[in-house]
């Protein structure tokens, strides 16, 4: 276990689904060869397939204090990405549509913005996902060439690309399936957290470009940083699939529920819109406890007074949502 | 049915084992490769190395080895059955059509490659070093050949410690396929005949690659 450790939370109230984390992450760093399918961060509508396809059923995480291995997603959960033959509508003058390469049958957000019937009405929020940088990483434990490691200073979790050999027990283990093979380098790769951008004070690609501003950075262990302030002192909120094992560190604030059509005047814990199981499913028992506490903060606003968490799940500007600690004198 | 070339393959490895054990371990275990012999393997199967692990594979890959040795000079041809070919994509950049300046895509997440190996200890001993990548006393050099991707060398002192080992070229392998036999011909300029040899095989096509895998015991060069 690292002694300090970056962490990030992501409110769900606010994310429209814009993808701009997506892009961002996209175009900074999985951009070339044998990446075209990689999304070191995605957002997802749950319900929903989610990406790859079914990566909440795929297995791995820890079973009885033992690392469980699950699937390996065939590309087919995935999608194979396209290319278009550019060259012969621009190049070559055959004048022929420009179309992909292969037939597309998935890809990332395929089939999604649909969500689920309750009762007769319908219902989804946006979950954006990248790694979790856990605190027992089922990929560092399963990884036979002791290929990944955990950073002491911050607890990011990395692969040495030297050392990965592309067995691919990682990809195998991580629950959340934020592991990709390389076919092309022959190794596997994964979020860094932006730990080039940590270390020159700027947030990460993904946060940073956030219209939302859904998206709070800092150290965990920092009394000073939202991410603390969040997750240790207001308590609202919660990591994806606790129950996996692998202590996550990128948090969710759960998405209000509002109550369903007829039900006015009533709080929005009662008659929900969207089902406790679905959202106890992502985010574990707790989720209940945590809209309750939200709903209560809600009433104080509502009521005139004023709500330490609301404002700061505001996130009025970057000092707000981020505290990146300056060189080694961090606190964490 | 499963034809076996060795009918006796777990009593002999446990017997070798107990010798282990009780500290008379036989620096000869009587596996010989004669010159210019083609001669059955026996191949045992790695354990599997997490609880959620699929069935180890149920088949015999019938295979055999042949060497010579002229001079320093070793050249041992590894074949056995292998009806699909798994092959990794390696390095090469895509083109379509006649377009270079696009990204390759990925084609497959979930495949491995066929593979070959060839080791042998790093120097003659009393005591052969551990048929796991050898041990902490006991270095070993490999020659690894992989469908698609250029023939490694290799060096290690056991499980998990195995690094690459560039600046050795006096190792190679040379791959070739008669209908489902594949044969990896592996050449080694500076063998000491002293030293026993072991061979491991990766069949991509069943999920195969780092610890899973076939493998033989230590094989003596006899002329």
């Amino acid at each position: 276990m690292s002694k300090m450790q970056y962490a990030m939370v992501m409110d769900l109230n606010k994310c429209l689904g814009c993808q701009t984390c997506t892009v961002a992450c996209k175009k900074l760093w999985t951009d070339r060869d044998g990446m075209g399918y990689m999304y070191w961060n995605n957002v997802e509508t749950r319900p929903g397939a989610g990406y790859p396809a079914g990566w909440s059923e795929a297995g791995g995480g820890f079973r009885d204090g033992r690392v469980a291995p699950g699937e390996i997603p065939p590309i087919g959960k995935y999608g194979v990405p396209f290319e278009y033959d550019y060259s012969q509508r621009l190049f070559e003058g055959k004048g022929k549509p420009v179309m992909p390469h292969v037939d597309p049958t998935n890809g990332p957000n395929w089939g999604e913005d649909v969500g689920d019937t309750d009762r007769g009405e319908t219902h989804f929020f946006y979950l954006p996902r990248i790694c979790n940088h856990c605190t027992h990483p089922a990929c560092l434990e399963a990884c036979p060439r002791k290929a990944i490691y955990k950073r002491e200073e911050d607890g990011i979790v990395l692969i040495d690309q030297e050392r990965c050999r592309g067995y691919r027990q990682c990809v195998r283990a991580c629950p959340y399936k934020k592991i990709y093979m390389n076919e092309v380098a022959g190794v596997s790769q994964k979020c860094i957290f932006c730990y080039p951008r940590l270390a020159k004070g700027t947030p990460n690609a993904c946060a940073k470009q956030c219209p939302g501003r859904l998206r709070f950075v800092g150290m965990l262990g920092d009394p000073l940083s939202p991410v603390h302030q969040l997750v240790r002192v207001h308590k609202v909120a919660l990591p994806l699939l606790p129950g996996k094992g692998t202590g996550p560190n990128v948090y969710y604030v759960p998405p209000f529920n509002p109550p369903r059509r007829g039900a006015y005047g009533k709080g929005i814990l009662h008659d929900p819109r969207i089902p406790w199981k679905s959202l106890e499913a992502l985010f574990g028992p707790r989720v209940k406890e945590v809209a309750s506490r939200l709903a209560a903060e809600l009433e104080i606003a509502q009521s005139g007074g004023k709500s330490d968490v609301l404002q700061l799940l505001i996130g009025r500007d970057d000092k707000v949502r981020y505290r990146i600690p300056a060189g080694k004198g961090a606190t964490g | 049915m499963i034809r076996r070339d060795f009918p006796i393959r777990q009593p002999i490895v446990s017997l070798v084992a107990a010798a282990v054990l009780l500290g008379s371990a036989p620096a000869f275990a009587g596996f010989t490769l004669a010159q210019g012999k083609e001669t059955p393997l026996l191949l045992n199967r790695t354990p599997p190395m997490f609880a959620t692990d699929r069935a180890v594979p149920n088949r015999d890959l019938h295979a055999r080895a042949m060497a010579r040795v002229e001079g320093k000079v070793l050249r041992v041809t590894l074949s056995w059955d292998d009806p699909t070919e798994d092959a990794v994509a390696g390095t090469k950049r895509a083109a379509y059509g006649s377009d270079s300046i696009y990204r390759k895509p990925t084609g497959r997440t979930d495949a491995f490659g066929d593979a070959a190996a060839l080791m042998l200890p790093r120097k003659p001993g009393a005591r052969n070093p551990g048929i796991m990548m050898g041990d902490r006393d006991r270095e070993v050099r490999m020659v690894l050949w992989r469908a698609g991707s250029k023939v490694e060398t290799l060096h290690a002192r056991g499980r998990g410690t195995v690094e690459k080992t560039p600046d050795e070229t006096g190792m190679t392998a040379e791959p070739s396929r008669a209908g489902i036999r594949r044969s990896v011909t592996f050449t080694v300029r500076d063998f000491d005949p002293a030293v026993p040899m072991a061979f491991a095989v990766w069949d991509g096509g069943t999920g195969d690659r780092n610890g899973y895998k076939w493998y033989t015991p230590w094989y003596r060069f006899a002329r």
